[in-house]
């Protein structure tokens, strides 16, 4: 039995930290199953003459049951914020199970990968 | 872009056109089909003959006006292209005058519009809420019009 | 549609009597479970649960039939949609005649998602079917 290859698209993890909440993968996704909710915050910085606008991600949810794992958001983010892991292993016992939040796309391992 | 004459010939008239190039050895039908060309306002029907002696084949088309198309069944010199015949009907919505039986196809119901008619709405599309649609700067729905892709205007109807 | 008694290879405790109902292509990764030696045939058995596995697209003019094969299959039982056409309608989501969900017809105890979803994953969901974590 072969062994799953670490290029497997299994799953789509995100690293928030990294995401602008531009809605360009939000705005490209074929399937619509991207939502994302964010506001913004005046930051500043010393030295800074002015606030700057930063946003913050407050929700990002993929929805698993309709993702069709084109890649298109993966491709298409400017800040790779998202990336393909091989994990796999995550039915749902109802189809809200599918539907994953900041913590649970955080929580794939891009190390498998 | 409109698109340009598919290759092989017009037959126009239909019924008359195919029934030459059956008789020119031309009897094996590998495909009757339509396509929607809003642009052009026409639907142009396209047929695929091969001749099995030589392996020979032709394409042939018509084109149809899109607001009141109507086909000659060539059923009376082409059996098998009964089945083709009724799926163009009920997916483009193109009669076939002559054809001895029209009942749908495949469709489950033919009350709405024809599915295949590149003008026809796609329902999930415009009631499911694009998530696009939210501003990226503020997190709330926008107010600016941004219509969500594969949704022409023309769905979303008057006021929205 | 076959229906046959399987066991899961690393889990031979794992036994269910699946009948799949491969509608498009994620049957083939059904068939590749079987293939690769994740799912082994073995014996019937009286009792053993039945698990019907719905891999592809459902579309309207199905449902008749993925209806009636769940109500043809005996008791004790359950439904895996297996992949995001049956999950969801999927790629199809905004097709005039693909059904959005198999859980709009019949009851399902487990989606896995995918499009297709690997072998494995299927293990997985009748793994977590048969034995509850
Ligand atoms: S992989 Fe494709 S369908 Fe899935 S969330 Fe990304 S863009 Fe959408
Ligand atoms: S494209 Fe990348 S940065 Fe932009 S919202 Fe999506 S994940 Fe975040």
């Amino acid at each position: 039995m072969s062994a799953i290859p670490p290029r497997a698209r299994g799953a789509i993890a995100l690293d928030a930290s990294a995401c602008t909440s531009c809605m360009i993968c939000v705005r490209e996704c074929p399937d619509w199953c991207i939502e994302i909710e964010s506001h913004t915050i005046e930051v500043t910085e010393p030295g800074a003459r002015r606030p700057r606008s930063v946003a913050v991600l407050d929700r990002f949810t993929i929805d698993w049951g309709l993702c069709m794992y084109c890649g298109i958001c993966v491709d298409v983010c400017p800040f790779d914020a998202l990336a393909w892991v091989p994990q796999h292993h995550y039915p749902g016992v109802v189809p809200q199970d599918l539907r994953h939040g900041i913590e649970r796309l955080e929580e794939f391992d891009v190390s498998d990968s | 872009m409109s698109a340009g004459s598919p290759p092989g010939v017009v037959l126009d008239p239909w019924l008359s056109g195919v029934a030459r190039l059956v008789e020119e050895g031309f009897d094996q039908l590998d495909l009757l089909t339509a396509v929607d060309l809003p642009r052009d306002g026409v639907i142009e029907i396209v047929i695929h003959l091969v001749r099995i002696e030589d392996h020979a084949h032709v394409f042939g088309h018509v084109r149809l006006p899109r607001a009141d198309p109507v086909l000659e069944s060539v059923t009376s010199i082409l059996p098998a292209a009964a089945w083709h015949e009724r799926e163009i009907h009920e997916m483009f919505g193109v009669e076939i005058s002559g054809h001895p039986d029209l009942r749908p196809l495949l469709l489950q119901s033919t009350s709405g519009p024809p599915p295949l008619r590149k003008d026809t709405p796609l329902v999930a599309r415009v009631e499911t809420p694009w998530p696009g649609a939210v501003e990226e700067t503020t997190g709330r729905r926008s107010r600016r019009a941004v219509t969500p892709p594969g949704v022409p205007p023309e769905w979303l109807g008057e006021g929205s | 549609m076959t229906q046959r008694c399987y066991a899961v290879a690393d889990r031979p405790e794992v036994r269910v009597h699946i009948r799949d109902l491969g509608l498009a292509c994620c049957a083939v990764e059904f068939a590749s479970a079987i293939a690769r030696g994740l799912l082994i045939p073995a014996p019937e058995e009286p009792g053993t649960a039945a698990v019907l596995v719905i891999s592809g697209t459902v579309t309207d003019a199905l449902v008749p039939e993925v209806v009636r094969a769940w109500e043809a299959l005996p008791e004790p039982k359950a439904a895996v949609s297996f992949g995001a056409c049956s999950n969801s309608g999927g790629p199809y989501w905004d097709s005039y005649c693909v059904t959005k969900g198999v859980d709009t017809v019949i009851p399902v105890s487990t989606y896995v998602p995918g499009c297709p979803p690997r072998p494995e994953a299927l293990i997985d969901a009748l793994v977590s079917l048969v034995v509850p974590v």
